[in-house]
């Protein structure tokens, strides 16, 4: 591990506590990692704790609902354990859900409650590894899931946390040694989730859905869980071309949860490929006025420019600038996904690579990291640079294809024509949909390639 | 010295833990806030409807609104923007009087865009709305839901007060517990309000049940005068001058001597048990005094508690005290019943039956009248006598006390609303020792004037008065904890 990038800075932003999809499955990631640790967490307070009549009733619905319980239960009673531990994870699921950094602050006054009140308790310990992760503090989470590991080797949550923080720092040996540890200990809906990621990573697109698939038996009778579970699956079904498929795991995940901001994205982007621009827009749209996500935002952002609809495109980036500018106000860097909306809309390409720069150094050799660096480096017309860290980018064979269309522009950049055909070959085969605001010009440098370029590429 | 440096520091400790609000956004940069004030008068409704966006929001709604797309709202694009939203949102409140269906109509509007936090602003739209009611011959129930902005996340308010009308009763807090959505109060380990409908019933007359400060609702007994009203209101002004502080100190000694003269909370049985007991122009002072101590510690008591937990419930505080006073009167009542029954009956011994020893009797009575103090003079009162009578007054906080404290509080001037809730204590002792000091002074003259003209009633009044005192205050106490408790 390289240190000399490193400093002791607390970096931060981007809600991801977990496998860190790229953009458009970024979303449904963190949500469904969100719940998951959730859950995971509800549990584990559960049986490690005994005497947690608050923890013990179904939760309630919304994420609201359970946070406002939680809080009556620690008004009630201060010296319930159980109760700041679960609300510092209430908090941080929210904090991730809503991407509104208020909830850092608040979930990371609870676990320092719980502190308080059983320093050493591991229940509190991997709440604050789990805030670490959200915190994109990756050593933090690593270091405090090892703690935990140590002291009690069955925690599952304390391995899935490993899983994520080596996932996160790019040790991806050590993600799936520690991912196997925890498939041993409990092969339920984190481990397959997390197994499902770690396959997509390394190329294995059919095998990241069957796992989603048997988690989505496995958990089929967990509500919210279920849901996002079946938006990570709609996700990989819409990467693999299943559009029907895909489209049906999003439509069951909101029958669940209608308020699934990650499986609205998605419905949003399977009606986009389909051609249905103007319905994409108006989901968008009202799931941007309860939600104003920035994900979501740049998504609709992007549809409204390929429909000429430029001052709404530019309302709706600006949106996403202030939600970034209030996220730096609060000590959170915002880094890769602003590092790449940065570098795709906005007008300073030195101040994306400035953040593309950050995104690397809080996830050294992450594969994402990478690619947001190089990117950024490729609007700023330095290709030869962005040249080795495309190359280490590319290095697990992800079937991704935003990356490989990264790549291929990186490529033809720096001369390297006949690698930048394989990369847009590899684009087109996996998911000519991949995204509304690359494909024309995707379309275009398969033109100069002399590939042959699918419909989905033709000019708006 | 060292006491009053305690108090000093106590008094720290509750400012410092009431703590100062804060005007961050308590549900987070995404937000818009709510907040509908209603008051009721005789023939119609007003609602100041405030909404509060967060950056974010702020952010889209100015998007929304800017028609020329120069990404700032003039005058126009801006008076537009209210005008819209202020219709919509009258249309989303749905009112009922008298199970009646009532149109909400916009009066006025105004919109301004505080400053937020990263360089960004936020907004606040204020609706000013009205509706006429039917006016009503005998009581009406006014219910409000809100149903604006459904899936927007944030705070929800409503609160309702009345003017030139009875507010009878009422699920919603008369006064804003975030300073109308510009200082929430900032621990955040707490639910935010979501308060969206409210049910009130009005009667016609004057006064309004208390400008209860939020978050305790109905807690206070009903019945808090008008001045107590406007006084919270002063309370409430927005700055807080010297000049505005002396007077508001001045007031609250005003409002605290107006309480103590006011009929109710045992006044006149501590007065009549001043005469009957024939206690100096001093120890009026000391009873006064005791009242005015307890009465004081009592609200700041309450207040603090009332501030810091939820736990107790003061609408079942209150009764109970009452009993605890009325029966702590009844007590000594029964004491002095006691005493004057065997006093009178040595004192017939006297005249009546002479071959009885004087002097055995007196020291019956001696033992009798002063049982656990025989140091004293056995016609006056003991200074330790005072305390109990002392207590009993004061045990009940007055409402209107404790709403001025926790009006300060809920402003975030715990500071000022303790010097008042003391000024209030200086006015209330004031004043019961001017009377007492009165009684007793009418009581000497009368005494005189009675044995100058005609010594045998004087006798007889001496006989009589303790025996017609006591019976006063032993009754005066049940009838006390009677009321309190059927008020339970």
């Amino acid at each position: 591990m390289s240190n000399t990038l490193q400093t002791g800075r607390a970096p931060a932003d981007l809600p991801v506590r977990a496998p860190a999809r790229h953009h458009r499955g970024r979303l449904a990631a963190t949500a469904v990692v969100a719940v998951l640790i959730g859950l995971a967490l509800g549990r584990f307070v559960f049986t490690d704790a005994a005497g947690a009549p608050s923890i013990a009733r179904p939760g309630p619905q919304t994420p609201q609902a359970r946070i406002a319980a939680l809080e009556a239960a620690v008004e009630a009673n201060p010296q319930d354990l159980p109760s700041w531990q679960a609300l510092g994870g209430a908090y941080t699921d929210r904090a991730i859900y809503s991407s509104d950094p208020t909830f850092y602050n608040l979930a990371d006054r609870a676990l320092d409650r719980a502190a308080e009140l059983e320093p050493g308790n591991l229940s509190t310990m991997l709440g604050r590894a789990n805030l670490s992760l959200s915190l994109h503090d990756f050593r933090a989470a690593r270091r405090l899931g090892g703690r935990i590991v140590a002291e009690d080797p069955f925690s599952a949550e304390a391995h899935g946390v490993l899983v994520d923080a080596e996932v996160e720092l790019g040790h991806y040996r050590a993600a799936t040694r520690r991912l196997e540890q925890m498939l041993e200990v409990d092969p339920g809906l984190p481990a397959l989730s997390r197994t499902s990621y770690l396959r997509e990573l390394h190329g294995d697109l059919d095998g990241a859905v069957l796992a989603l698939q048997q988690a989505d038996v496995a958990g089929a009778s967990r509500g919210p869980g279920a849901a996002t579970v079946l938006t990570l699956l709609g996700d990989a079904l819409r990467k693999r071309g299943d559009h029907d498929a895909a489209r049906a795991a999003y439509e069951r995940a909101l029958r669940i949860y209608p308020d699934l901001a990650a499986a609205e994205v998605g419905t949003a982007r399977l009606l986009a490929s389909d051609g249905d621009r103007l319905g994409a827009i108006r989901v968008l749209e009202a799931l941007t006025q309860r939600v104003p996500e920035s994900a979501a935002l740049t998504l609709l952002g992007e549809l409204l420019a390929l429909q000429g609809r430029d001052d709404e495109a530019a309302d709706a980036f600006a949106l996403v600038e202030a939600t970034a500018a209030l996220q730096r106000n609060a000590g959170q860097d915002t880094d890769l996904e602003m590092a790449l909306f940065a570098a795709d809309h906005g007008d300073d390409p030195a101040a994306a690579v400035a953040l593309g720069r950050r995104a690397w150094r809080d996830r050294p050799d992450n594969i994402y990291a990478a690619d947001a660096l190089a990117w950024t480096l490729h609007r700023a017309g330095r290709d030869r640079q962005a040249l080795p860290l495309m190359r280490r980018a590319l290095r697990l064979g992800t079937s991704d294809a935003l990356l490989r269309y990264h790549a291929a522009e990186v490529f033809a950049g720096a001369g390297r024509d006949q690698q930048a055909r394989r990369q847009l070959r590899e684009a087109r085969d996996t998911d000519p949909w991949f995204s509304p605001h690359h494909q024309p010009a995707a379309g275009a440098l398969a033109r100069r390639l002399g590939l042959q370029a699918p419909a989905a590429w033709a000019r708006p | 010295m060292r006491r009053l440096a305690g108090v000093a520091l106590g008094a720290l400790a509750v400012v410092a833990l009431l703590g100062e609000p804060a005007a961050a956004h308590p549900l987070g940069n995404f937000t818009t806030n709510t907040a509908a004030a209603m008051t009721v008068h005789p023939d119609r409704l007003d609602i100041t409807y405030i909404v509060d966006l967060a950056e974010i929001p702020a952010l889209q709604a100015v998007q929304r609104a800017d028609a020329d797309g120069n990404d700032t709202l003039d005058a126009a694009e801006s008076r537009r923007y209210r005008t819209q939203q202020c219709a919509t949102l009258a249309d989303g409140l749905r009112l009922q009087a008298g199970g009646k269906p009532t149109p909400l109509a916009v009066e006025r509007s105004e919109l301004t865009f505080p400053p937020g936090q990263a360089g960004l602003d936020t907004m606040r739209l204020t609706c000013a709305l009205r509706a006429a009611l039917p006016s009503p011959d005998g009581e009406t129930v006014v219910a409000l839901s809100d149903t604006n902005l459904p899936d927007r996340v944030g705070w929800r308010e409503i609160t309702a007060t009345s003017e030139g009308m009875t507010l009878l009763d009422s699920d919603v807090p008369t006064t804003s517990s975030s300073g109308q959505l510009t200082a929430y109060p900032q621990d955040q380990l707490q639910s935010p309000l979501d308060q969206r409908s409210a049910t009130l019933r009005v009667r016609p007359g004057p006064g309004s049940a208390a400008q209860t400060p939020a978050g305790l609702g109905n807690a206070l007994p009903g019945g808090v005068d008008r001045l107590a009203e406007s006084f919270t209101a002063l309370v409430s002004a927005r700055s807080l001058t010297p000049a505005f502080a002396l007077l508001a100190v001045g007031l609250a000694l005003l409002l605290g001597s107006l309480h103590a003269l006011a009929p109710g909370h045992g006044k006149t049985v501590v007065a009549a048990y001043l005469v009957g007991r024939e206690g100096s122009a001093q120890q009026a002072l000391g009873l006064g005094a005791t009242v005015a101590v307890t009465h004081t510690m009592g609200v700041l008591a309450l207040g603090v508690l009332l501030s810091v937990t939820d736990a107790i419930a003061p609408q079942r505080l209150y009764p109970l005290l009452g009993v605890a006073s009325g029966l702590l009167f009844a007590g000594v009542g029964l004491l002095l019943l006691r005493q004057a029954w065997s006093a009178r009956r040595s004192g017939g011994h006297d005249h009546a039956h002479g071959h009885e020893h004087p002097h055995d009797d007196h020291a019956g009575a001696h033992d009798h009248v002063d049982g656990h103090d025989s140091s004293h003079h056995p016609r006056g009162l003991s200074w330790r006598s005072l305390v109990a009578p002392g207590l009993a007054g004061g045990l009940v906080p007055s409402p209107s006390a404790l709403v001025v404290l926790l009006g300060g509080i809920a402003l975030g001037r715990a500071w000022f609303g303790v010097t008042l809730v003391i000024a209030y204590g200086v006015g209330m002792a004031a004043a019961l020792v001017g009377a007492g000091y009165l009684l007793v002074r009418a009581r000497e003259r009368m005494t005189r004037r009675v044995a100058g003209h005609r010594p045998g009633r004087l006798v007889r009044l001496g006989q009589v008065l303790p025996l017609v005192t006591a019976a006063l205050v032993t009754t005066g106490g049940l009838v006390l904890a009677a009321r309190a408790m059927a008020g339970a």
